[in-house]
């Protein structure tokens, strides 16, 4: 039994847990910059592989992703307006035709208004995002692990003894 | 390394993983079955459906589309489909099948279930046969087989010939003359009866009244005798002389019938091309239908491709120049073989498709499908959609000899019917389509044999014998209709020396029968003439001749009054003379006309004594004689 729930117990630590306000800033971070661009494309696929890579908070990552998507669409006209400009200038054309050109590059999407200006749109706010929300989790980081070791899937998966040195209270 | 990082980027992989090999062709498979049911609107069913990315391809098996208009059908199905995608053009987001494969394909097979997504009530497909087409049908009817008998028999009906209309009218017109003076007779009959009637009436009335009523009568009488002298006088001398006109006017009728046979006859030759359309038409009609719903087809195809892919919604695509541009779809060859239904028979057939595109103006290529069956009638089928231009053409041409033999029927059984046969009628044809504007033709070549034409009408029938035999010198025929103009009404044309030769075969038919035919009512009309002018004579002959001694007797009684009535006017009348008269025609009774005898002799003595009055004394007194003077 305890062989097969530790991989279970591993994965649910490496999402709620044992993880740093950078990590957890670092998945908001991400989750904004996907969750802004259109999905469906080979730049949400690389970024999505991205994320998986890196040591970013997957399970804040995704709950960001998710809510970041829902809300995107109202943002589009200012997405279409940056990647139309983008796209547009004179400068960059011959950038844009050459990158056209190479493989796998019209499957990113690049070329579309929506997907570069908010590419553009999510790379720029992914610094601030993750700057602002860092002091955040370190400061609540504590009542977070407090909030998630009340459910009891969590404290069935890591023992009464985990959650109560999260909570900083002696096992029963 | 830490468990905590590795075991949730595993996790990730074996997802990722899980999904392409286990998920991805379920969920293409399920996508493809929604595709094809939107498309077809029936159930579609996909029985496997397998990815492959080194290379990439696309392996489809059994699938059944099945068909909203014949539940329990199948449009098409097929075994097979593979699909091997280039791999350098699907890097660039082109999907360019190089070569492709689809076996086992069948139309119309039957399905286990009926096949439709949800009940609905049946629309009406509407007329599978476009309205033009159908109006072209109903117009080429076999009734030019009815007309040409109708119209030998109008021409050659005796009963519409000038000799009897002119008969006819001579009857009717001596009936009416003769009824007149038959009535003018009667008249004056009665006239002169009224006459003796009033002489027998005065019988009873004094002597004065007696002379003044027949006195009466005989002016009556005069007035009588003008009247019937008059009405003799014309009945003698007017009718023989019109009676002669009325005969001439028959022989008159007689020639113009017989020039006119001359010329009708030959004006009897039938429409060449009604009859190709008749013969000819349903089956090149139908093949025509056949060649539009193919091009249509194709150019429908050609239509689906070309309707633009799923609309983003989420802001526009910049299209950059290319340095080696690609369609976005483009089929460069697919090799096609099945079953497919052939003229109530299943028979192999194998097609190659090539250059279906998305873009035919990039790829500058037309698109082609070479259809080839086999099996007793072998078809050959090349569809050519060129749109590398601004306006598309679309070109069909096919060819196939068909072996088995066809039965050409015009007429009606039990009427005038023309039945042929045809074998080994080659098809051929060719049809371009651009922008709603056809121009093509379908041309047929065909043995012509076994030629019979009945007919039942009494005067044509001998005709029938010679059109077949002369129908029996054509051994092939040719057709081609022509088509032009817009495809939702086209002008159409069907040349044929079939109708030709048929119109040929009844002239020349007409060329023999003529001087049977024209001989036969000319023995008609003669007869007919002699007949009429004897039954004339019989009928009209008699009346006259009772007619005039009629007359004559008549005239005979009232110029007897008449005489009596001059006398009498004149001062000469002679007692006697009337009162034998008045005795000859029965006026007087047995006593009085002894009395009438007595007064009579009485009279004549008086009028002897007043021409010698001494005799007339000396006889009347005898006794006063021998009293004054004895001797």
């Amino acid at each position: 039994m305890f062989y097969l729930l530790r991989p279970l117990r591993l994965l649910m630590k490496s999402l709620v847990t044992q993880t740093t306000p950078r990590q957890l800033a670092a998945g908001v971070a991400f989750g904004v910059l996907i969750g802004l661009i259109p999905k469906g494309n080979l730049i949400a696929i690389t970024l999505g592989v991205i994320l998986a890579a890196s040591r970013s908070n997957l399970a804040i990552a995704a709950g960001v992703i998710v809510a970041v998507s829902g809300l995107s669409g109202f943002f589009d006209p200012q997405f279409h307006a940056v990647g139309h400009f983008l796209l547009s200038l004179p400068l960059l054309q011959s950038a844009w035709t050459w990158l056209y050109n190479q493989p796998l590059m019209p499957w990113t999407g690049f070329q579309n208004t929506v997907v570069l200006g908010s590419l553009v749109i999510g790379l720029a706010l992914v610094w601030p995002t993750y700057r602002g929300s860092r002091p955040l989790f370190e400061k609540y980081g504590g009542h977070v692990a407090a909030w998630a070791s009340r459910f009891r899937l969590v404290r069935f998966l890591f023992g009464a003894e985990w959650a109560d040195r999260f909570t900083g209270s002696p096992a029963a | 390394m830490r468990w905590s990082y590795v075991i949730p980027r595993m996790v990730i992989i074996l997802v990722v993983w899980g999904f392409f090999a286990f998920g991805f062709d379920p969920l293409l498979r399920s996508s493809a079955v929604s595709t094809a049911q939107s498309v077809t609107g029936a159930k579609a069913d996909v029985a496997g459906l397998t990815t492959g990315f080194f290379p990439p391809q696309l392996e489809i098996s059994q699938v059944d589309l099945a068909s909203r208009r014949h539940p329990g059908t199948n449009l098409v199905s097929f075994e097979r489909l593979t699909l091997k995608l280039g791999g350098e053009a699907l890097l660039h987001r082109n999907f360019v099948i190089e070569e492709a494969s689809l076996t086992g394909v069948r139309f119309g097979t039957s399905r286990a279930d009926n096949g439709q997504l949800e009940l609905v009530e049946e629309e009406d497909p509407g007329p599978t046969i476009p309205p033009w087409l159908q109006d072209r049908l109903r117009q080429h009817g076999d009734e030019w087989l009815d007309d040409i008998t109708a119209r030998t028999k109008e021409k050659l009906d005796p009963n519409t010939l000038e000799t009897y209309r002119v008969g006819n009218e001579l009857y009717t017109k001596w009936d009416k003359e003769f009824d007149e003076t038959n009535l003018a007779i009667e008249s004056a009959k009665l006239q002169y009866e009224q006459i003796r009637r009033n002489i027998e009436a005065a019988k009873d009335r004094r002597p004065f009244d007696q002379v003044e009523i027949w006195l009466q009568a005989v002016r009556d009488a005069d007035s009588l005798a003008k009247r019937s002298q008059v009405l003799l006088a014309e009945f003698r001398t007017r009718i023989p002389k019109e009676l002669q006109s009325d005969f001439g006017r028959l022989n008159q009728a007689q020639q113009n019938d017989r020039e006119m046979i001359r010329h009708s006859v030959q004006l009897l030759k039938p429409d060449a091309r009604r009859i190709s359309e008749s013969l000819l038409g349903d089956e090149m009609y139908l093949q025509l239908q056949q060649l539009l719903s193919w091009i249509e087809l194709a150019r429908d195809y050609q239509q689906e491709l070309k309707q633009p892919e799923s609309v983003r919604h989420r802001g526009i695509d910049f299209e950059f120049p290319l340095t080696h541009p690609t369609p976005r779809v483009l089929c460069r060859k697919m090799q096609i073989s099945g079953e497919l239904s052939q003229q109530g028979g299943i028979v192999p057939f194998s097609a190659v498709l090539t250059n279906v595109t998305s873009d035919p103006q990039l790829l500058g290529k037309p698109a082609e499908l070479h259809v080839t069956t086999s099996g007793k009638t072998p078809v050959r089928v090349v569809v050519r959609h060129d749109a590398t231009e601004d306006i598309p053409v679309t070109r069909l041409a096919f060819e196939f000899t068909d072996q088995s033999a066809k039965t050409l029927t015009a007429g009606r059984p039990h009427s005038h019917q023309l039945t042929a046969g045809l074998k080994g009628m080659h098809w051929s044809g060719g049809l371009t389509m651009t922008e709603g504007q056809l121009n093509g033709h379908v041309q047929i070549r065909s043995e012509f044999q076994q030629p019979q034409l009945e007919i039942r009408h009494r005067l044509v029938a001998g005709l029938g014998d010679i059109v077949e035999h002369s129908l029996g010198e054509i051994e092939q025929v040719t057709a081609r209709l022509r088509i032009a103009g817009k495809a939702t009404a086209p002008t159409i044309d069907l040349e044929s020396d079939l109708g030709d030769q048929i119109s040929d075969s009844f002239s020349n038919a007409y060329a023999k029968f003529v001087p049977v035919v024209q001989e036969q009512l000319a023995t008609e009309v003669n007869f007919y003439v002699e007949k009429q002018k004897k039954k004339f004579v019989d009928q009209y002959g008699g009346r006259f001749k009772g007619l005039l001694a009629d007359q004559e007797k008549l005239l005979a009684s009232i110029n007897e009054a008449k005489m009596i009535a001059v006398k009498l006017r004149t001062g000469q009348l002679d007692p006697n003379r009337v009162f034998r008269l008045a005795s000859d025609t029965g006026v007087l009774k047995g006593k009085d006309q002894e009395k009438a005898e007595k007064y009579l002799n009485q009279g004549q003595r008086v009028l002897d004594g007043i021409r010698n009055p001494q005799d007339a004394l000396m006889d009347s007194l005898p006794g006063l004689k021998n009293k004054l003077f004895r001797r």
